[in-house]
């Protein structure tokens, strides 16, 4: 009982291999036909050019494809396109303001996190710095307390081998600070 | 001469930050190209074996599979990949006292007949999408007759042992013999001799980025580009030419941005080879992405040396001679043996005084994924050593670790100093400006104002050790760049070296805009692209801001003396009475009289109107490739702060202290954040960091679910000071810094563990091997639970 | 590293999940449930895992809920490891689960994942195995069969196996709490790790009811890393009645943990694991007295 089923009407227990799913990327919808298999990572990235969220293992442990799903830090990796339907997504290149070019640099235009963590050189090489903004904002959006302790076990599931973490938690306190959110010495 | 602009020095944001934080990078596997296949590989999963069968049809059959590809098919259009970058230079090679036996580094680019690791690529299959590619993989069969492998070194040298590499049948991969002064007679006569046996496990870089290769060409059109993760471009690119018989200006390599290094991406590996190849059968672009499984068991390991040290010292601590005989696991290959080895030697000593010293490296073939300088490179492996040395002679002598140093240590009135060693480069080693002593003192007067907070709750025990490091930076033999004005009278720099995360786009911008008065961001730079310049080297052991700043330097100093002379015939004014600034040039005290960067390039336009101003050639361009004397030396001292846990034996790094002396800083910001990176590593070498192999030389740690590298729990406070001791060696006073962090950092977390443990510490030689993992810390203190896998 | 093909089920009503489980096993397929996919999703990247069919329950909003009522905390297979993290009446309800949870994985796993499927992909390290123990609990299962309770001793049947049948659905667990800060009452869960998130080398859970005159009364204690799977310490529990909670007494009682078959492996030496249960396993009960006597735990 194999072949494509329709998305969005009444799942039965029909099974398919591909699937139409509606989902909201960065507050725009997006409409797409997927193969079941295709993680939400590979989705983002190949389907919708947002190549923002990075692949570092395809097993969960590294952070680099954090993405927030219904306002929850998620692993993309881990998790099918198919069940992105329905659901709200917000990846790295949804921060900020889009600003136009030519200065699409300009600071005014990144979100505070970003703004940190360029400025205070919170990432190097930049590769794990998409999924550790996100996990950092899933961190500032619960209600506290906040404190650098805390934030060093919450971040503790996003690695990074460039910066020794030390300019990431900087640039954390910082936004925290720029966001309003109250920080515990 | 310079505008009295002043950007070398400061903390500016690098320019990079800004198009990573929104996830604009474009690394190797986010580049979109229209028909772009997919790369998967059937990879060994036996360490040796002779493959008797090898059938691809069920994979070709697979819908949407548009090739398979095994060793045969390279047959007559791939030569046998042998790579042998370095050369035994003759103030090596010469000197009587110091013999060396390099090898080329042989590795097939899909194996043939046999299979020499876990991990070897066997067949490539190329697909409409990676998972199609995948599923191509699984449908091969691949049935192998298990041989005997070679896993240990004692595997290796060991009589009747079987061959790694049919070209090196004594599974040699480089040996080296270097001694000066009598050391013999100064153990004769030494009143004191200690031993210790000191081993820094084998680790992998683990860049957060795997590798990556995306490689083009057209049917009917010459030439092949390919985008690599890598940090040398220009390696890469004479590799491919020399293998596909292509001239090298037909192939192009391009760094892009690249994800973290370390070492790791230092080597030109088969796939590089292979996907050029692959882009030229099939007249398209193809690309292989590494997953992080692969990464593990393909992408080259680091350290795995093994040390034995004697040392002959007098009663009151003086170091009279010193000897050391290592071995290093290179696994099937050693292509870079003069630094992973060789930095032994020149780095042993440290900033001691050591009067005698001989040193004697065998490395050895296995079967085991290939080793290149990691991060340190040998300075790691060699300056632990040491220290666990120093802290030894401590012990028996009953004195504090800082004052055995004292007394051994080199001081800035020393200064220069020959050391009796030579480096890599064949040049006779000596410490410019090092004053060590000074670093020392400001470390602990760091220490005093920056304290680790908090006593040791019951059960735990708290304590600080220490270690020093040297590191020759800067090693040639060149680095290039070209600084240019284009048509919109922009100043662009392209430059040797690559990017993975040093801010080279915005340290180098500094550089030049000091030169023309012009803000940094007003000056574009790019790297890593083998089209930009001629000739070219890569990124690795500190060298990029010391040769290619350098070379930007001269380069941007005679393009702006071009400048001067075409604006002066230009505006009928003496060159001397004349400022460059803001993207002009200028009278002085007269503004108004000016031409403009741009008005200068139209004028060096070739044509009949071509202002020559004694130039022989058109354009604004000046190229500079910079030759270093030798390599310039940074050094500095390190403090780590330990809890330890007496119930667990789990160590927690609670603070480190480092003090560096890099000469001159040309962004703040960028040396910091080297540091912090480099010192977070060290700690992950020193407890966490361990690849294991089984005793039949299947790897056990390949996911970062075995491979543990330092989370933001693990990962210390840092505490930084420096002093700045200008090189003279080059003309921008810099020395490197990349590597500083990660060399003494393990030493101070051993010595640290050990004045932790204090009076229980029962066998303090647990603490002289990589990682130390929990069962070391209990075996230190008396508690025999057995000997951990991670622990070579 | 891609999954490999797989058919997708998406269920909306329990009915489905059944269907779709009894129909894998008759077409003799290999089915499995997705709710989290935080360790199932990794083996199927790693191509370990090749289930034919993933049965997607997300949609059943009705299993995810859970509710503390008379001490016994039931909840089902779609609550999430943060649901419980973020509930601060079941965290204050017992220490043992407030000490455990925070330790599993990281914030998007707990996000994400599932108790009940951390209990049905029955991993030995796993926090929420050794709290099944701890906590007398029991797993319902349903299928096109019916419903069955298994309870915490028969759950897990060694790494990777449970006592459920390839078409039963993980429905719900319960885990008696034992009412920390109510008289007398203390439960604690301690965990030696390489690595923050990592999973645990050795884990202890232990919780205390002291009597009248602060003597121990009962005790239970769950050891895990210990042997292929976690176990009741019975004999350590035994020893224990009637006895001060002091050190001492707890280091008296903990000489008769059976040191099982520990194995050396590639994260610990056998040696290593047995040392470090006796050292968890003293913290714990010291943590659960402390917090018996309303003191604060050590």
């Amino acid at each position: 009982m194999s072949g494509p089923t329709p998305g969005g009407t009444t799942g039965g227990t029909t099974p398919s291999t591909s699937r139409a799913i509606r989902t909201t990327v960065n507050g725009r919808p997006v409409e797409a036909s997927v193969a079941v298999r295709r993680s939400l990572a590979d989705f983002l990235r190949e389907e919708l050019g947002l190549t923002g969220t990075h692949l570092g293992c395809e097993q969960g442990v590294c952070g680099a494809c954090t993405v927030m799903v219904d306002g929850e830090p998620t692993r993309s990796c881990l998790m099918f396109a198919v069940q992105a339907d329905g659901a709200e997504v917000l990846t790295i290149e949804g921060l900020g303001e889009a600003a136009p070019p030519p200065a699409p640099e300009a600071s005014d235009a990144l979100h505070p996190l970003q703004a940190a963590f360029a400025e205070r050189h919170g990432l190097q090489c930049g590769f794990c710095t998409p999924g550790m903004i996100m996990a950092s904002l899933a961190y500032l959006d619960r209600p506290g307390p906040h404190s650098r302790a805390d934030l060093r076990r919450q971040l503790s599931g996003n690695l990074c081998r460039c910066t020794g973490y030390v300019k990431i938690l900087e640039a954390v306190e910082e936004a925290a600070a720029r966001m309003g959110v109250e920080w515990e010495p | 001469m310079t505008t009295g602009a002043d950007y070398v020095g400061q903390p500016l944001v690098p320019r990079e930050n800004r198009v990573f934080v929104r996830g604009k990078g474009a690394y190797a596997g986010d580049l979109a190209m229209s028909g772009l296949l997919s790369v998967a590989f059937v990879r060994s999963p036996s360490a040796r074996a002779r493959i008797t069968a090898l059938d691809t049809t069920a994979a070709r059959e697979l819908d949407g599979v548009v090739a398979v590809v095994t060793a045969e098919d390279l047959e007559g259009h791939v030569a046998p990949f042998r790579l042998m970058h370095e050369v035994v230079p003759p103030g090596i090679a010469q000197n009587p006292r110091i013999s060396v036996d390099l090898r080329a580094c042989n590795v097939p680019v899909l194996a043939r007949g046999e299979v020499s690791h876990v991990g070897q690529g066997v067949a490539a299959v190329v697909a409409v999408d990676r998972a199609t590619a995948e599923d191509a993989a699984d449908l091969v069969r691949l049935e192998l007759e298990e041989l005997e492998p070679v896993v240990t070194t004692d595997d290796a040298l060991a009589a009747g042992a079987a061959v790694v590499d049919p070209a090196n049948p004594d599974n040699l991969a480089f040996r080296l013999h270097s001694e000066f002064g009598d050391v013999a007679g100064a153990f004769e006569r030494a009143p004191r001799r200690l031993s210790l046996r000191a081993k820094s496990g084998r680790v992998t870089a683990s860049p957060m980025e795997t590798r990556a290769v995306l490689a083009s060409a057209a049917r009917g059109v010459e030439g092949v580009t390919v985008w690599s993760s890598t940090q040398v471009p220009y390696l890469v690119r004479s590799a491919i030419a020399q293998h596909l018989a292509m001239r090298e200006e037909d192939v192009r390599v391009i760094a892009p941005d690249v994800g973290g290094g370390f070492g790791a991406k230092v080597h030109v590996y088969p796939e590089e080879i292979l996907l050029a190849f692959l882009a030229r059968s099939l007249g398209g672009p193809v690309r292989w992405v590494e997953d992080r499984l692969e990464h593990f068991v393909t992408t080259a390991h680091g350290r795995d040396q093994d040390h034995h040290l004697d040392v002959a010292f007098e009663d009151d601590g003086r170091i009279l001679a010193v000897r050391d005989h290592f071995l290093q696991d290179c696994g099937i290959g050693f292509p870079f043996p003069m630094s992973s080895a060789w930095n032994v030697v020149s780095h042993l000593q440290g900033l001691l005084r050591i009067p005698a010293m001989e040193v004697d490296g065998t490395c050895v073939l296995t079967n085991k994924v290939v080793n290149v300088p990691y991060r340190g490179s040998g300075r790691p492996e060699s300056a632990f050593t040491r220290d666990r040395m120093v802290a030894h002679m401590a012990r028996e002598l009953g004195a504090p670790f800082l004052d055995v140093l004292r007394r051994n240590l080199l001081s800035l009135a020393d200064m220069p100093y020959e050391t009796g060693a030579i480096y890599r480069d064949g040049v006779p080693i000596v410490y410019d400006g090092c004053d060590m002593e000074t670093a020392v003192a400001k470390l602990e007067a760091l220490i005093e104002e920056s304290p680790a907070v908090g006593e040791a709750p019951p059960g735990h025990r708290r304590g600080i050790g220490y270690g020093t490091y040297t590191e020759g930076t800067g090693v040639g033999p060149f680095e290039g760049a070209a600084v240019s004005i284009d048509e919109t009278g922009r100043l662009v720099v392209t430059a040797g070296g690559a990017s993975q995360g040093q801010s080279q786009h915005t340290t180098l911008a500094q550089i030049v805009a000091d030169e023309f008065g012009v803000g940094p961001d007003e000056v574009l730079v790019r790297n890593g692209d083998t089209s930009f310049l001629r000739y070219g080297v890569g990124t690795f052991a500190s060298r990029t801001t010391i040769l290619a700043g350098s070379a930007t330097l001269e380069a941007a100093r005679k393009l702006r003396e071009r400048v001067l002379a075409v604006a002066a015939e230009l505006l009928e004014i003496d060159a001397a009475d004349l400022v460059v600034a803001e993207g002009g040039v200028s009278a002085r005290g007269t503004p108004s009289r000016a031409v403009s960067l741009r008005d200068v390039f139209m004028a060096t336009w070739p044509g009949p109107r071509r202002v020559t101003a004694g130039l022989d050639s058109p354009g604004l361009t000046e190229q500079s490739y910079f030759v270093p004397p030798t390599v310039t030396w940074s050094y500095g001292a390190v403090a780590a702060a330990v809890d330890v846990d007496l119930g667990t034996g789990i160590v927690a790094v609670e603070k480190v202290w480092v003090v560096h002396d890099c000469g001159r800083i040309i962004n703040p910001l960028v040396v910091e954040g080297q540091v912090d990176g480099a010192v977070a590593q060290g700690v992950g070498a020193a407890l966490l960091e361990g690849i294991v192999y089984d005793g039949s030389g299947i790897p056990l740690t390949t996911s970062f679910m075995d491979y543990l590298i330092p989370t933001a729990v693990e990962s210390p406070e840092l505490a930084k000071d420096h002093l700045a001791i200008w090189s003279e060696r080059n003309p921008l006073g810099v020395k490197g810094i990349g590597e500083s962090g990660i060399i003494a950092t393990p030493s101070a977390v051993a010595n640290a563990i050990e004045a932790a443990l204090g009076d229980l510490v029962v066998d303090p030689a647990q603490l002289d091997t990589l990682p130390i993992r929990p069962e070391a810390v209990l075996a230190a203190v008396g508690l025999d639970v057995g000997r951990p896998a991670a622990r070579p | 590293m891609k999954a490999p093909a797989f058919e997708y089920v998406r269920a909306e009503s329990l009915s489905d999940v059944h269907e779709a489980l009894e129909e894998a096993l008759s077409d003799d397929l290999v089915a499995k449930v997705l709710a989290g996919g935080q360790s199932l999703v990794p083996l199927m990247n790693f191509r370990l895992a090749r289930p034919d069919r993933l049965v997607d329950i997300n949609r059943l909003g009705e299993l995810r809920h859970h509710e503390l009522e008379g001490g016994v905390l039931r909840l089902g297979a779609l609550c999430r490891h943060a649901d419980i993290e973020r509930d601060p009446d079941v965290m204050a309800a017992s220490g043992a689960l407030a000490d455990a949870v925070p330790l599993i994985g990281h914030p998007s796993v707990r996000a994400r994942g599932t108790v009940v499927g951390s209990l049905a992909h029955g991993d030995p390290l796993a926090e929420w195995i050794a709290l099944l123990l701890l906590f007398d609990g029991a797993v319902t299962l349903s299928s096109r069969r019916g419903r069955r309770t298994v309870g915490a001793a028969d759950w897990l049947e060694g790494y990777l196996r449970t006592a459920a049948a390839d078409d039963e659905l993980v429905e719900e667990a319960t885990f008696v709490l034992p009412g920390d800060g109510g008289p007398g009452r203390g439960s604690a869960f301690v965990e030696v790790a390489h690595r923050h998130g990592d999973f645990c080398l050795v884990a202890a859970a232990a919780s205390l009811t002291l009597g009248d005159g602060g003597e121990v009364a009962a005790a239970r204690l769950v050891v895990a890393g210990l042997g292929p799977v976690p176990f009741r310490a019975v004999g350590v529990e035994t020893g224990l009645a009637g006895l001060r909670p002091t050190e001492a007494a707890f280091a008296q009682a903990l000489e008769s943990l059976p040191d099982e078959d520990a194995q050396d492996d590639l994260h610990a030496t056998a040696g290593y694991r047995r040392h470090t249960a006796r050292v968890v396993a003293a913290r714990a009960l010291v943590a659960a007295a402390g917090r018996a006597s309303g003191g604060a735990a050590a």
